[in-house]
């Protein structure tokens, strides 16, 4: 049987390398030079954006910096999010069909991370192509926004889980469009998301979450978890991504393309 | 009572346009700036998906130059994506086509008044 990598990498400190780590992952996953991966990772105070959107439209950039969050742009669309310690982020890279296209990323491989949050105990469910709501007394809330990109057999599915983030800072510091508002009919983020720990009503450990989501995975993919530290290549290749594109504003700020920083 | 005279003589008479537009999943955002009848420039920005991702800035290329009018705008979008295999996940091609032709419709319309003003 081949091995599901399983690689808790991260650096909080510092978004923008992280940002280009998970770029490296994802070129050494296309490439066919890295095996299946789930990587476990978290920022201390981070705001990411959306590759199509420009960061000044989506974030309130005076609170960015008045609370010192920093500003990363990420290599997938979707939206802007916020991301503290209490907020675990997930990856799973890996290969799949020639043309299972957004339906294999947001059908096949989001449904393993919908499976370990039911193995946990909560009502989950996918919601709106790329989210994953709770249900809890009647209520839908969610807890998991997600973005994926594939190419060829290529496929990456990046996604945050909500477990005791800020969510007052996290709807001061992300602006919400006024045709989204209108769309689903209330005022504020901070009203549709909620964090785990509040709908357990205890505290849901990282731990319990990462043994969940490698054995759904590992059942989903037909894989056998093995730990594992990133290769000297994939830190190479982040080291040169950060230095070239996600250390720049232009990358950042701007919604310049890829062919931009190479 | 005059009308105050925006645009100063020999700068670049542009009309500027932008339209939100409400996805399934994800907004989309079109910019939108016209000057001598033709589309200067075009930005789609939003939280939408497209595959492959840089298909964006084709379609970008591909509108900028071309005749600043609605339909023939969305005829063009509609070519594009009808050439290319690029897939969406939440939105549709109909919604790009109305994000860019309300958006080109106001810039349109902010370039004849520009122009009335000088």
């Amino acid at each position: 049987m081949k091995g599901l990598r399983v690689l808790l990498f991260e650096t909080p400190d510092n978004p923008k390398f992280s940002l280009a780590f998970e770029e490296a992952l994802w070129r050494s996953i296309s490439r066919g030079s890295a095996p299946p991966t789930l990587r476990f990772w978290r920022h201390r105070n981070a705001v990411i954006v959306g590759y199509f959107q420009r960061a000044e439209e989506e974030v309130n950039m005076e609170v960015a910096r008045e609370v010192g969050a920093e500003v990363v742009r990420r290599f997938t669309g979707g939206g802007a999010v916020y991301h503290d310690l209490g907020d675990l982020l997930w990856t799973v890279a890996t290969r799949g069909p020639p043309s299972g296209g957004p339906s294999y990323l947001y059908g096949f491989l989001l449904e393993g991370f919908v499976r370990a949050l039911k193995k946990l105990g909560f009502d989950a469910s996918l919601d709106n192509v790329n989210d994953v709501v709770v249900e809890h007394l009647g209520r839908r809330y969610k807890v998991s926004g997600t973005a994926g990109t594939f190419a060829g057999e290529a496929y990456l599915l990046h996604g945050t889980l909500l477990i005791d983030t800020d969510l007052e800072l996290l709807s001061k510091i992300l602006k919400v469009p006024r045709a989204k508002l209108a769309d689903k009919g209330v005022s504020d983020v901070k009203f549709r998301v909620r964090n785990l720990r509040e709908i357990a009503g205890r505290n849901v450990e990282y731990h319990e979450v990462i043994s969940a989501v490698v054995a759904e995975y590992a059942k989903l993919l037909g894989l056998e978890p093995y730990f594992d530290v990133p290769s000297r290549a994939e830190l190479e290749m982040a080291k040169e991504l950060y230095e070239r594109k996600y250390s720049k504003p232009e990358w950042n700020l701007m919604r310049y393309p890829h062919k931009h920083f190479e | 009572m005059l009308a105050p005279v925006i645009i100063k003589v020999g700068r670049r008479v542009a009309g500027k346009g932008a339209f939100e537009l409400k996805a399934k999943k994800g907004l989309i955002r079109a910019r939108v700036e016209v000057s001598g009848g033709r589309i200067a420039a075009v930005r789609f920005t939003g939280d939408f998906f497209m595959y492959p991702e840089d298909a964006i800035y084709d379609l970008e290329k591909v509108l900028e130059g071309s005749p600043a009018d609605p339909d023939a705008a969305g005829r063009l979008l509609e070519e594009f994506f009808r050439s290319r295999s690029v897939q969406l996940a939440g939105s549709s091609v109909d919604d790009f086509k109305k994000a860019l032709m309300m958006a080109v419709a106001e810039a349109v319309g902010s370039e004849g008044a520009a122009r009335a003003a000088v």
